[in-house]
Protein backbone atom coordinates (compact mmCIF):
# COMPACT_ATOMS: atom_id res chain seq x y z
CA UNK A 1 0.00 0.00 0.00
CA UNK A 2 3.04 2.28 -0.01
CA UNK A 3 2.16 3.57 -3.44
CA UNK A 4 -1.30 4.63 -2.32
CA UNK A 5 0.05 6.46 0.70
CA UNK A 6 2.62 8.22 -1.42
CA UNK A 7 -0.09 9.44 -3.71
CA UNK A 8 -1.98 10.94 -0.81
CA UNK A 9 0.97 12.97 0.32
CA UNK A 10 2.90 13.60 -2.85
CA UNK A 11 2.41 17.31 -2.92
CA UNK A 12 5.28 19.71 -2.79
CA UNK A 13 5.21 22.38 -0.14
CA UNK A 14 7.84 24.79 -1.32
CA UNK A 15 8.75 26.54 -4.50
CA UNK A 16 6.64 28.14 -7.14
CA UNK A 17 4.55 25.10 -7.86
CA UNK A 18 2.46 25.32 -4.75
CA UNK A 19 0.05 28.16 -4.88
CA UNK A 20 -3.11 29.23 -3.26
CA UNK A 21 -5.38 26.86 -5.07
CA UNK A 22 -2.73 25.05 -6.99
CA UNK A 23 -1.29 22.05 -5.29
CA UNK A 24 0.50 20.67 -8.25
CA UNK A 25 -0.21 17.11 -9.30
CA UNK A 26 3.27 15.71 -9.65
CA UNK A 27 3.47 12.19 -8.26
CA UNK A 28 6.88 10.89 -7.38
CA UNK A 29 8.19 14.21 -6.13
CA UNK A 30 11.71 13.87 -4.77
CA UNK A 31 11.08 16.29 -1.92
CA UNK A 32 9.58 14.95 1.27
CA UNK A 33 5.87 15.39 1.02
CA UNK A 34 4.17 17.14 3.88
CA UNK A 35 0.85 18.47 2.71
CA UNK A 36 -2.15 16.36 1.95
CA UNK A 37 -4.26 17.44 -0.90
CA UNK A 38 -7.58 18.58 0.55
CA UNK A 39 -10.56 16.44 -0.36
CA UNK A 40 -13.39 18.28 1.34
CA UNK A 41 -16.15 20.00 -0.58
CA UNK A 42 -15.42 23.47 0.77
CA UNK A 43 -12.07 24.25 -0.77
CA UNK A 44 -11.07 25.12 -4.31
CA UNK A 45 -7.95 23.00 -3.90
CA UNK A 46 -10.09 19.90 -3.49
CA UNK A 47 -11.37 20.33 -7.03
CA UNK A 48 -8.71 22.23 -8.94
CA UNK A 49 -5.00 22.74 -9.35
CA UNK A 50 -3.29 25.19 -11.66
CA UNK A 51 0.37 24.54 -12.24
CA UNK A 52 3.13 27.00 -13.06
CA UNK A 53 2.52 26.47 -16.78
CA UNK A 54 -1.09 27.49 -16.38
CA UNK A 55 -2.34 23.94 -16.97
CA UNK A 56 -5.38 23.01 -14.96
CA UNK A 57 -6.02 19.69 -13.27
CA UNK A 58 -9.57 18.91 -12.21
CA UNK A 59 -10.27 16.39 -9.46
CA UNK A 60 -13.71 14.95 -9.98
CA UNK A 61 -15.43 12.57 -7.62
CA UNK A 62 -17.98 11.92 -10.35
CA UNK A 63 -16.76 9.39 -12.87
CA UNK A 64 -17.41 8.92 -16.55
CA UNK A 65 -19.18 5.61 -16.95
CA UNK A 66 -19.53 6.08 -20.66
CA UNK A 67 -21.83 9.07 -20.69
CA UNK A 68 -19.19 11.60 -21.70
CA UNK A 69 -19.06 13.56 -18.44
CA UNK A 70 -15.28 13.64 -18.52
CA UNK A 71 -15.57 15.83 -21.59
CA UNK A 72 -18.49 17.81 -20.21
CA UNK A 73 -16.88 18.55 -16.83
CA UNK A 74 -13.71 19.60 -18.64
CA UNK A 75 -15.81 22.00 -20.73
CA UNK A 76 -17.39 23.49 -17.61
CA UNK A 77 -14.07 24.20 -15.89
CA UNK A 78 -12.26 25.42 -19.00
CA UNK A 79 -15.12 27.77 -19.77
CA UNK A 80 -15.42 29.14 -16.26
CA UNK A 81 -11.69 29.78 -16.01
CA UNK A 82 -11.39 30.94 -19.62
CA UNK A 83 -8.47 28.69 -20.32
CA UNK A 84 -8.07 26.62 -23.47
CA UNK A 85 -10.00 23.32 -23.37
CA UNK A 86 -6.77 21.44 -24.09
CA UNK A 87 -5.10 22.94 -21.00
CA UNK A 88 -7.51 21.14 -18.67
CA UNK A 89 -7.07 17.52 -17.67
CA UNK A 90 -9.38 15.63 -15.39
CA UNK A 91 -8.64 13.01 -12.76
CA UNK A 92 -11.75 11.10 -11.83
CA UNK A 93 -12.69 8.73 -9.07
CA UNK A 94 -9.27 8.32 -7.47
CA UNK A 95 -10.41 8.51 -3.87
CA UNK A 96 -6.95 9.55 -2.68
CA UNK A 97 -7.16 12.65 -4.84
CA UNK A 98 -10.78 13.43 -5.62
CA UNK A 99 -13.43 14.81 -3.28
CA UNK A 100 -16.40 12.65 -2.39
CA UNK A 101 -19.11 14.19 -4.54
CA UNK A 102 -21.44 11.29 -3.97
CA UNK A 103 -22.10 8.29 -6.15
CA UNK A 104 -22.32 8.57 -9.91
CA UNK A 105 -25.95 7.92 -10.72
CA UNK A 106 -29.28 9.52 -11.43
CA UNK A 107 -28.02 11.93 -14.09
CA UNK A 108 -26.46 14.00 -11.30
CA UNK A 109 -22.87 14.26 -12.56
CA UNK A 110 -23.49 17.50 -14.41
CA UNK A 111 -26.24 19.04 -12.34
CA UNK A 112 -24.54 18.38 -9.01
CA UNK A 113 -20.92 17.53 -9.70
CA UNK A 114 -20.65 19.99 -12.55
CA UNK A 115 -22.05 22.85 -10.49
CA UNK A 116 -19.62 22.16 -7.65
CA UNK A 117 -16.75 22.28 -10.13
CA UNK A 118 -18.12 25.43 -11.71
CA UNK A 119 -18.26 27.25 -8.38
CA UNK A 120 -14.73 26.11 -7.53
CA UNK A 121 -13.57 27.42 -10.90
CA UNK A 122 -15.49 30.68 -10.44
CA UNK A 123 -13.78 31.15 -7.07
CA UNK A 124 -10.40 30.47 -8.63
CA UNK A 125 -11.14 32.88 -11.43
CA UNK A 126 -12.08 35.57 -8.92
CA UNK A 127 -8.86 34.98 -6.99
CA UNK A 128 -6.77 35.18 -10.16
CA UNK A 129 -8.42 38.45 -11.13
CA UNK A 130 -7.85 39.90 -7.69
CA UNK A 131 -4.17 39.04 -7.90
CA UNK A 132 -3.94 40.49 -11.38
CA UNK A 133 -5.70 43.59 -10.10
CA UNK A 134 -3.09 44.24 -7.46
CA UNK A 135 -0.25 43.47 -9.85
CA UNK A 136 -1.54 45.72 -12.61
CA UNK A 137 -3.06 48.31 -10.27
CA UNK A 138 -6.28 48.01 -12.21
CA UNK A 139 -9.76 47.68 -10.79
CA UNK A 140 -10.77 44.04 -10.78
CA UNK A 141 -13.99 44.84 -12.59
CA UNK A 142 -12.01 45.98 -15.62
CA UNK A 143 -10.14 42.72 -15.95
CA UNK A 144 -11.07 39.67 -17.93
CA UNK A 145 -9.59 36.28 -18.66
CA UNK A 146 -9.29 34.91 -22.14
CA UNK A 147 -7.30 31.99 -23.44
CA UNK A 148 -5.34 31.69 -20.20
CA UNK A 149 -4.44 35.40 -20.14
CA UNK A 150 -5.73 38.12 -17.87
CA UNK A 151 -6.61 41.04 -20.12
CA UNK A 152 -6.59 44.60 -18.82
CA UNK A 153 -8.52 47.63 -20.10
CA UNK A 154 -5.48 49.04 -21.88
CA UNK A 155 -4.49 45.82 -23.53
CA UNK A 156 -2.40 44.57 -20.62
CA UNK A 157 -1.84 40.84 -20.83
CA UNK A 158 -0.86 38.73 -17.88
CA UNK A 159 -0.59 34.96 -18.23
CA UNK A 160 -2.46 33.06 -15.53
CA UNK A 161 0.74 31.21 -14.76
CA UNK A 162 2.38 34.47 -13.67
CA UNK A 163 -0.26 34.78 -10.95
CA UNK A 164 0.28 31.52 -9.19
CA UNK A 165 3.50 31.93 -7.27
CA UNK A 166 2.04 33.11 -3.99
CA UNK A 167 2.58 31.37 -0.71
CA UNK A 168 0.40 28.37 -0.03
CA UNK A 169 -3.02 29.13 1.36
CA UNK A 170 -6.24 27.30 0.99
CA UNK A 171 -9.05 29.20 -0.66
CA UNK A 172 -12.53 28.44 0.51
CA UNK A 173 -15.11 28.10 -2.19
CA UNK A 174 -16.96 31.39 -2.37
CA UNK A 175 -20.60 30.72 -3.10
CA UNK A 176 -21.01 34.30 -4.19
CA UNK A 177 -18.09 34.30 -6.63
CA UNK A 178 -19.75 35.36 -9.86
CA UNK A 179 -20.26 32.68 -12.47
CA UNK A 180 -19.96 33.45 -16.13
CA UNK A 181 -23.23 34.51 -17.66
CA UNK A 182 -24.58 31.74 -19.93
CA UNK A 183 -24.52 33.93 -23.04
CA UNK A 184 -20.76 34.31 -22.60
CA UNK A 185 -20.07 30.57 -22.63
CA UNK A 186 -17.64 29.54 -25.31
CA UNK A 187 -17.46 25.81 -24.57
CA UNK A 188 -20.49 24.89 -22.49
CA UNK A 189 -23.46 24.16 -24.67
CA UNK A 190 -21.29 23.80 -27.75
CA UNK A 191 -20.57 20.49 -29.47
CA UNK A 192 -17.12 19.29 -28.44
CA UNK A 193 -15.58 16.02 -29.61
CA UNK A 194 -15.56 13.46 -26.82
CA UNK A 195 -12.11 13.01 -25.28
CA UNK A 196 -12.42 9.27 -24.81
CA UNK A 197 -13.59 8.19 -28.25
CA UNK A 198 -10.24 7.97 -30.12
CA UNK A 199 -8.94 5.56 -27.47
CA UNK A 200 -12.18 3.59 -27.42
CA UNK A 201 -12.23 2.95 -31.15
CA UNK A 202 -8.61 1.79 -31.19
CA UNK A 203 -8.46 -0.49 -28.16
CA UNK A 204 -6.43 1.90 -26.00
CA UNK A 205 -9.06 2.79 -23.43
CA UNK A 206 -8.81 1.17 -20.00
CA UNK A 207 -12.12 -0.21 -18.84
CA UNK A 208 -12.47 -1.70 -15.38
CA UNK A 209 -12.26 -5.15 -16.98
CA UNK A 210 -8.83 -4.28 -18.40
CA UNK A 211 -7.05 -3.82 -15.10
CA UNK A 212 -4.26 -6.34 -14.58
CA UNK A 213 -2.00 -6.64 -11.57
CA UNK A 214 1.07 -8.86 -11.26
CA UNK A 215 0.19 -12.34 -10.12
CA UNK A 216 -3.50 -11.71 -10.55
CA UNK A 217 -5.77 -14.70 -10.04
CA UNK A 218 -9.23 -15.18 -11.49
CA UNK A 219 -12.39 -16.15 -9.65
CA UNK A 220 -15.92 -17.21 -10.40
CA UNK A 221 -18.90 -17.52 -8.08
CA UNK A 222 -21.06 -20.63 -8.29
CA UNK A 223 -24.67 -19.66 -7.76
CA UNK A 224 -27.38 -21.80 -6.17
CA UNK A 225 -30.21 -22.98 -8.44
CA UNK A 226 -32.85 -21.37 -6.25
CA UNK A 227 -33.17 -18.59 -3.73
CA UNK A 228 -33.51 -20.74 -0.64
CA UNK A 229 -31.14 -23.55 -1.61
CA UNK A 230 -28.51 -24.68 0.87
CA UNK A 231 -25.09 -25.92 -0.17
CA UNK A 232 -25.03 -29.58 0.83
CA UNK A 233 -21.95 -31.06 -0.80
CA UNK A 234 -19.06 -30.23 -3.13
CA UNK A 235 -17.23 -33.01 -4.96
CA UNK A 236 -13.76 -31.71 -5.80
CA UNK A 237 -12.86 -34.90 -7.66
CA UNK A 238 -15.08 -33.57 -10.46
CA UNK A 239 -12.46 -30.97 -11.39
CA UNK A 240 -9.23 -32.90 -11.09
CA UNK A 241 -8.51 -32.66 -14.83
CA UNK A 242 -8.45 -28.86 -14.94
CA UNK A 243 -5.04 -27.19 -14.76
CA UNK A 244 -4.45 -24.03 -12.84
CA UNK A 245 -7.00 -24.38 -10.05
CA UNK A 246 -5.85 -22.60 -6.91
CA UNK A 247 -8.73 -23.08 -4.54
CA UNK A 248 -12.37 -23.95 -4.08
CA UNK A 249 -13.75 -21.46 -1.58
CA UNK A 250 -16.70 -22.49 0.53
CA UNK A 251 -18.19 -20.36 3.27
CA UNK A 252 -21.58 -21.60 4.44
CA UNK A 253 -23.77 -21.26 1.34
CA UNK A 254 -21.21 -19.28 -0.63
CA UNK A 255 -19.22 -21.20 -3.20
CA UNK A 256 -16.52 -19.85 -5.45
CA UNK A 257 -13.41 -20.95 -7.28
CA UNK A 258 -10.02 -19.30 -7.73
CA UNK A 259 -7.69 -20.18 -10.60
CA UNK A 260 -4.53 -19.00 -12.26
CA UNK A 261 -6.28 -18.33 -15.54
CA UNK A 262 -9.71 -16.97 -16.34
CA UNK A 263 -10.52 -19.96 -18.51
CA UNK A 264 -9.62 -22.38 -15.74
CA UNK A 265 -11.89 -20.46 -13.35
CA UNK A 266 -14.76 -20.58 -15.85
CA UNK A 267 -14.32 -24.28 -16.52
CA UNK A 268 -14.02 -25.12 -12.85
CA UNK A 269 -17.19 -23.21 -12.06
CA UNK A 270 -18.99 -25.06 -14.83
CA UNK A 271 -17.71 -28.54 -14.04
CA UNK A 272 -17.63 -28.57 -10.27
CA UNK A 273 -20.15 -31.09 -9.00
CA UNK A 274 -22.30 -29.41 -6.36
CA UNK A 275 -25.31 -30.65 -4.45
CA UNK A 276 -27.83 -28.03 -3.39
CA UNK A 277 -30.97 -28.58 -1.33
CA UNK A 278 -34.37 -28.51 -2.99
CA UNK A 279 -36.22 -25.24 -3.43
CA UNK A 280 -38.30 -24.66 -0.37
CA UNK A 281 -39.93 -21.38 -1.18
CA UNK A 282 -38.89 -17.88 -0.28
CA UNK A 283 -37.23 -17.39 3.04
CA UNK A 284 -38.29 -14.86 5.55
CA UNK A 285 -35.96 -12.23 6.88
CA UNK A 286 -36.07 -13.99 10.23
CA UNK A 287 -34.75 -17.23 8.74
CA UNK A 288 -31.63 -15.34 7.70
CA UNK A 289 -31.19 -14.16 11.26
CA UNK A 290 -32.30 -10.60 10.47
CA UNK A 291 -34.37 -9.33 13.35
CA UNK A 292 -33.92 -5.57 13.18
CA UNK A 293 -37.08 -3.62 12.72
CA UNK A 294 -37.48 -2.34 9.19
CA UNK A 295 -40.55 -0.39 8.20
CA UNK A 296 -42.85 -2.61 6.22
CA UNK A 297 -41.18 -5.83 7.20
CA UNK B 1 2.11 -33.36 -19.34
CA UNK B 2 3.41 -30.76 -21.73
CA UNK B 3 1.28 -27.83 -22.72
CA UNK B 4 -0.10 -27.73 -26.24
CA UNK B 5 1.54 -25.13 -28.43
CA UNK B 6 -0.08 -23.23 -31.23
CA UNK B 7 1.59 -21.05 -33.82
CA UNK B 8 -0.42 -17.89 -34.27
CA UNK B 9 -0.13 -14.64 -36.13
CA UNK B 10 -1.74 -11.79 -34.22
CA UNK B 11 -1.77 -8.30 -35.72
CA UNK B 12 1.09 -9.26 -38.01
CA UNK B 13 3.23 -10.75 -35.28
CA UNK B 14 4.16 -14.44 -35.26
CA UNK B 15 4.02 -16.04 -31.85
CA UNK B 16 3.60 -19.36 -30.15
CA UNK B 17 0.79 -19.78 -27.66
CA UNK B 18 1.32 -22.20 -24.81
CA UNK B 19 -2.08 -22.97 -23.37
CA UNK B 20 -3.45 -25.53 -20.93
CA UNK B 21 -6.46 -26.27 -23.06
CA UNK B 22 -6.84 -26.07 -26.86
CA UNK B 23 -10.57 -25.53 -26.33
CA UNK B 24 -9.92 -22.24 -24.55
CA UNK B 25 -11.59 -19.48 -26.55
CA UNK B 26 -9.18 -17.18 -28.37
CA UNK B 27 -10.54 -14.15 -26.46
CA UNK B 28 -8.89 -15.16 -23.19
CA UNK B 29 -5.52 -15.51 -24.85
CA UNK B 30 -5.80 -12.13 -26.56
CA UNK B 31 -6.90 -10.29 -23.42
CA UNK B 32 -5.08 -12.08 -20.63
CA UNK B 33 -1.88 -13.28 -22.29
CA UNK B 34 -1.33 -10.52 -24.83
CA UNK B 35 -3.00 -7.72 -22.86
CA UNK B 36 -5.10 -6.61 -25.82
CA UNK B 37 -8.09 -4.43 -24.96
CA UNK B 38 -9.93 -4.22 -28.26
CA UNK B 39 -11.76 -7.54 -28.06
CA UNK B 40 -14.08 -7.55 -25.08
CA UNK B 41 -16.03 -10.11 -23.10
CA UNK B 42 -19.71 -9.39 -23.41
CA UNK B 43 -21.93 -12.46 -23.28
CA UNK B 44 -19.44 -15.29 -23.68
CA UNK B 45 -21.92 -16.98 -26.01
CA UNK B 46 -21.09 -15.40 -29.36
CA UNK B 47 -24.36 -13.49 -29.27
CA UNK B 48 -23.45 -9.85 -28.66
CA UNK B 49 -20.38 -9.24 -30.82
CA UNK B 50 -18.20 -7.37 -28.31
CA UNK B 51 -15.41 -9.97 -28.73
CA UNK B 52 -15.25 -9.81 -32.54
CA UNK B 53 -11.87 -10.19 -34.26
CA UNK B 54 -10.84 -10.98 -37.82
CA UNK B 55 -9.55 -14.41 -38.70
CA UNK B 56 -8.19 -14.34 -42.23
CA UNK B 57 -10.22 -11.21 -42.84
CA UNK B 58 -13.55 -12.63 -41.70
CA UNK B 59 -15.33 -11.45 -38.58
CA UNK B 60 -15.24 -14.14 -35.89
CA UNK B 61 -16.52 -14.30 -32.34
CA UNK B 62 -13.40 -14.86 -30.27
CA UNK B 63 -15.31 -15.69 -27.07
CA UNK B 64 -16.40 -19.02 -28.58
CA UNK B 65 -13.55 -19.66 -31.02
CA UNK B 66 -11.24 -22.39 -29.64
CA UNK B 67 -7.64 -21.26 -29.81
CA UNK B 68 -6.65 -24.69 -31.08
CA UNK B 69 -8.87 -24.25 -34.13
CA UNK B 70 -7.66 -20.84 -35.31
CA UNK B 71 -6.75 -21.48 -38.93
CA UNK B 72 -5.08 -18.25 -39.90
CA UNK B 73 -4.09 -14.69 -39.22
CA UNK B 74 -5.84 -12.85 -36.43
CA UNK B 75 -6.38 -9.10 -36.48
CA UNK B 76 -7.85 -7.20 -33.56
CA UNK B 77 -9.06 -3.61 -33.21
CA UNK B 78 -5.50 -2.62 -32.27
CA UNK B 79 -4.29 -4.09 -35.56
CA UNK B 80 -6.51 -1.80 -37.63
CA UNK B 81 -5.14 1.54 -36.54
CA UNK B 82 -4.16 3.84 -33.71
CA UNK B 83 -5.45 7.16 -32.36
CA UNK B 84 -2.62 8.80 -34.31
CA UNK B 85 -3.29 6.85 -37.48
CA UNK B 86 -6.80 5.41 -37.40
CA UNK B 87 -8.28 3.03 -39.95
CA UNK B 88 -10.88 4.80 -42.15
CA UNK B 89 -13.69 3.06 -40.28
CA UNK B 90 -12.22 4.03 -36.91
CA UNK B 91 -11.90 7.61 -38.18
CA UNK B 92 -15.53 7.59 -39.31
CA UNK B 93 -16.62 6.42 -35.84
CA UNK B 94 -14.69 9.32 -34.30
CA UNK B 95 -16.14 11.80 -36.76
CA UNK B 96 -19.69 10.63 -36.14
CA UNK B 97 -19.01 10.40 -32.36
CA UNK B 98 -20.60 6.97 -32.65
CA UNK B 99 -19.68 5.83 -29.16
CA UNK B 100 -21.38 6.18 -25.84
CA UNK B 101 -19.76 3.83 -23.35
CA UNK B 102 -17.92 2.15 -26.20
CA UNK B 103 -18.03 -1.38 -24.90
CA UNK B 104 -19.63 -2.76 -28.08
CA UNK B 105 -17.65 -0.59 -30.45
CA UNK B 106 -14.88 -3.11 -31.01
CA UNK B 107 -17.45 -5.47 -32.47
CA UNK B 108 -19.20 -2.79 -34.48
CA UNK B 109 -15.94 -1.71 -36.10
CA UNK B 110 -14.53 -5.19 -36.69
CA UNK B 111 -17.84 -6.37 -38.16
CA UNK B 112 -18.11 -3.23 -40.31
CA UNK B 113 -14.57 -3.48 -41.67
CA UNK B 114 -15.09 -7.10 -42.70
CA UNK B 115 -18.47 -6.22 -44.19
CA UNK B 116 -17.19 -3.24 -46.17
CA UNK B 117 -14.45 -5.40 -47.64
CA UNK B 118 -17.03 -7.60 -49.33
CA UNK B 119 -19.61 -4.83 -49.82
CA UNK B 120 -17.70 -1.61 -50.49
CA UNK B 121 -20.76 0.45 -51.49
CA UNK B 122 -23.57 -0.73 -49.27
CA UNK B 123 -27.03 0.65 -48.82
CA UNK B 124 -28.05 1.71 -45.34
CA UNK B 125 -30.32 -1.31 -45.26
CA UNK B 126 -27.35 -3.60 -45.92
CA UNK B 127 -25.36 -1.93 -43.13
CA UNK B 128 -28.22 -2.46 -40.70
CA UNK B 129 -28.46 -6.10 -41.72
CA UNK B 130 -24.69 -6.63 -41.42
CA UNK B 131 -24.62 -5.18 -37.90
CA UNK B 132 -27.86 -6.80 -36.78
CA UNK B 133 -26.02 -9.44 -34.68
CA UNK B 134 -24.04 -6.77 -32.82
CA UNK B 135 -25.70 -5.37 -29.73
CA UNK B 136 -25.28 -1.88 -28.28
CA UNK B 137 -27.05 -1.24 -25.03
CA UNK B 138 -26.44 2.50 -24.94
CA UNK B 139 -28.40 3.03 -28.13
CA UNK B 140 -25.86 4.62 -30.46
CA UNK B 141 -27.08 2.43 -33.35
CA UNK B 142 -28.10 5.37 -35.52
CA UNK B 143 -24.69 7.01 -35.22
CA UNK B 144 -23.00 3.66 -35.81
CA UNK B 145 -24.91 3.19 -39.05
CA UNK B 146 -24.00 6.74 -40.09
CA UNK B 147 -20.34 6.06 -39.31
CA UNK B 148 -20.28 2.94 -41.48
CA UNK B 149 -22.00 4.79 -44.32
CA UNK B 150 -19.49 7.63 -43.94
CA UNK B 151 -16.59 5.18 -44.11
CA UNK B 152 -18.09 3.59 -47.23
CA UNK B 153 -18.47 6.96 -48.91
CA UNK B 154 -14.99 8.28 -48.29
Amino acid sequence: MQAAIDRRVFLKTSGALVVTFALTPFPGSAKPPAVRKPLDLDHVDSFLAIDSDGKVTVYSGKVDLGTGVRTALTQIVADELDVPFSDVSLIQGDTALTPDQGVTYGSLSIQNGGLQLRQAAATARQALLQRASSKLKVDVNHLNIDGGLVIGPNGEKLPIKSLIDSPSLLIKIDKSAPQKRPELHKLVGKPIARLDIPDKVTGRFTYMQDFRVPGMLHGRVIRPPALGADLLAVDETSITGIRGIVKVVRQRNFLGVVAKTEWAAIQTAQQLSVTWSEWTGCRTRRSYGITSAVPGS
Amino acid sequence: MSMPEFALNINGRDLVANVDDPAMPLLYFLRNELGLRGPRFGCGLGQCGACTVHIDGLAARSCVYPIGAVPGKVVTLEGLGSPENPHPVQRAFIEEQAVQCGYCINGMIMEAVAFLKRTPKPTEEQVREALRPNLCRCGTHLRIVRAVMRAANT
